[in-house]
């Protein structure tokens, strides 16, 4: 029993020390990708077919290829170009690109949903097209994107635990490291489990929220 | 040289030739009224004015003096304004901020100069106490009033309407209407896609009867109503007047 409350001590300290990294890598990652995300979205919307084309390979090959395979790539391929950025840089790129990926078709998607009329309004009105891509077309998308986003961002969490592969002490590096001296991987990765659980509900709760929140804005309420 | 005047004007979709040699004109504070059957081309002519349906394949348009089509984009649009069949409010925002906003992005305006001018626009279509509340919040008629009053805002020298009314519930077009009229007797040089035959007679200089893309007819109301020379003009005003008194 003591032998339990010392694996949990451990675990528990495990857990201060790796969770901010998670967070860390989730935060620094998700902006990249969402910028990712609305070039590629906008691109994919153009009248432009050849950006349309290169736009689909892009999303085509990440979304097609195991993220820890592209992790790996980075990681060893890299090097062997002469380019050394550490492990954390890494992680950052392969996550943003991957999940970047992943928001071109979320944002993709957006823009397609949208409303014509407002747009045509816009023009007639004198608008120039950044201003309508900044006050009409890009609010609204994000408002109704906001949602699938915040899920891409449990996507997120969950990837950072392969990152773990390439050396970075998060919580699942930590978590392996802590099995080899307690012998208690049962204990161990449940409260790991349970820890990414949280994080993922605190974003999962955001979501509904905001997704409630979006939805009266756009109807008005 | 008539204030807005299209001459010979041809426009095609690909291969589908939607307006042929359409000659419309008409003078500063006029009210130019056009009808016809669905499909005739009355949208894609409007439309084509502030260049939303693409270039002309022949003709040629001009406003206040100037050939349209070299007048730059920014200038068109501040100078010609339009209300559309369907509103086109933005949904994200409220009233006011739907006025506002293209005040200040085109025009430079202050939010401050922007918002007064939005308020007084609302009060004058009896909608001020509707500033704060998002167009959804809103009945078809309030909807219509409120782009009508994005467009006037812009301070526009000719304003397009394309069907304003006819995506409204019965009982609301009368309150549109009364704003169109308030505008003509005010001076505003209009041209509208309209089949209010009431309202066209009683405002219009002049109406022009489309189908598939030409000009079968156009004439001062009077003349339109009491003695149409095309065929194809009675039948059609039988149609309509008959559906509209039913
Ligand atoms: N973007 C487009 N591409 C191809 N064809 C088009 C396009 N817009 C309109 N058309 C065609 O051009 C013709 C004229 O259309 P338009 O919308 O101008 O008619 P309308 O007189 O406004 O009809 P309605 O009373 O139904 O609004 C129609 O046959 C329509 O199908
Ligand atoms: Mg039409």
């Amino acid at each position: 029993m003591s032998e339990i409350l010392s694996t949990a001590s451990d675990a528990f300290r495990l857990i201060v020390t790796g969770l901010p990294i998670v967070l860390l890598l989730t935060f620094v990652s998700f902006f990249p990708a969402l910028g990712i995300g609305i070039l590629g979205g906008l691109l994919a919307s153009s009248r432009v077919r050849a950006l349309r084309f290169l736009v689909g390979i892009y999303v085509y090959i990440f979304r097609s290829t195991p993220f820890l395979m592209f992790i790996f790539l980075v990681y060893y391929g890299l090097p062997e170009f002469g380019i050394d950025i550490g492990p954390v840089a890494t992680a950052i790129i392969a996550l943003s690109l991957s999940h970047g990926a992943y928001m071109t078709e979320i944002i993709r998607g957006g823009l397609g949903s949208l409303d014509k009329g407002q747009n045509e309004a816009a023009i007639a009105l004198g608008f120039s097209l950044f201003q309508r891509l900044r006050d009409i077309t890009l609010p609204q998308t994000l408002m109704a994107i906001i949602p699938s986003l915040l899920g891409q961002a449990i996507l997120i969490v969950k990837d950072t635990s392969l990152v773990s592969v390439v050396g970075i002490s998060e919580i699942t590096r930590l978590g392996r490291e802590v099995v080899i001296r307690t012998n208690e991987p049962f204990v161990v990765f449940s409260l790991l489990a349970l820890t990414y659980f949280a994080v993922c509900f605190v974003l999962e709760t955001a979501a509904r929220k905001l997704e409630v929140k979006a939805r009266l804005v756009i109807s008005g309420h | 040289m008539a204030y807005f005047e299209a001459r010979n004007v041809n426009l095609h979709f690909s291969s589908f030739h939607a307006l042929r040699d359409v000659s419309l004109s008409l003078e500063k504070s006029d009210v130019l009224v056009i009808c016809g059957p669905s499909g005739s081309g009355k949208s894609t002519f409007i439309r084509a004015i502030n260049r939303l349906a693409g270039p002309l394949s022949g003709g040629a348009m001009s406003f206040d003096g100037a050939d349209l089509a070299r007048m730059p984009a920014r200038d068109l649009h501040r100078r010609i304004g339009m209300v559309f069949q369907r509103f086109n409010l933005f949904q994200h925002l409220t009233v006011l901020d739907n006025i506002a906003l293209p005040q200040r992005r085109v025009l430079g305006r202050s939010k401050a100069e922007a918002r007064a001018r939005a308020m007084a626009l609302l009060e004058r279509v009896g909608l001020a106490e509707k500033a704060s509340v998002y167009p959804v919040q809103l009945s078809g008629g309030q909807q219509q009033r409120v782009a009508i009053c994005r467009a006037l805002a812009m301070d526009p020298a000719m304003l397009l309407f394309d069907e304003p009314t006819s995506a409204l519930d019965p009982e609301m077009v009368g309150e549109v209407l009364q704003v169109m009229r308030e505008l003509a007797a005010s001076g505003m040089t209009m041209i509208v896609v309209t089949h209010e035959m009431g309202f066209a007679r009683e405002l219009a200089s002049e109406i022009a009867f489309l189908e598939s893309g030409q000009v079968v007819e156009k004439a001062p109301p009077g003349e339109f109503f009491a003695h149409p020379r095309e065929e194809r003009t009675r039948l059609f005003l039988s149609q309509i007047l008959h559906h509209q008194a039913g």
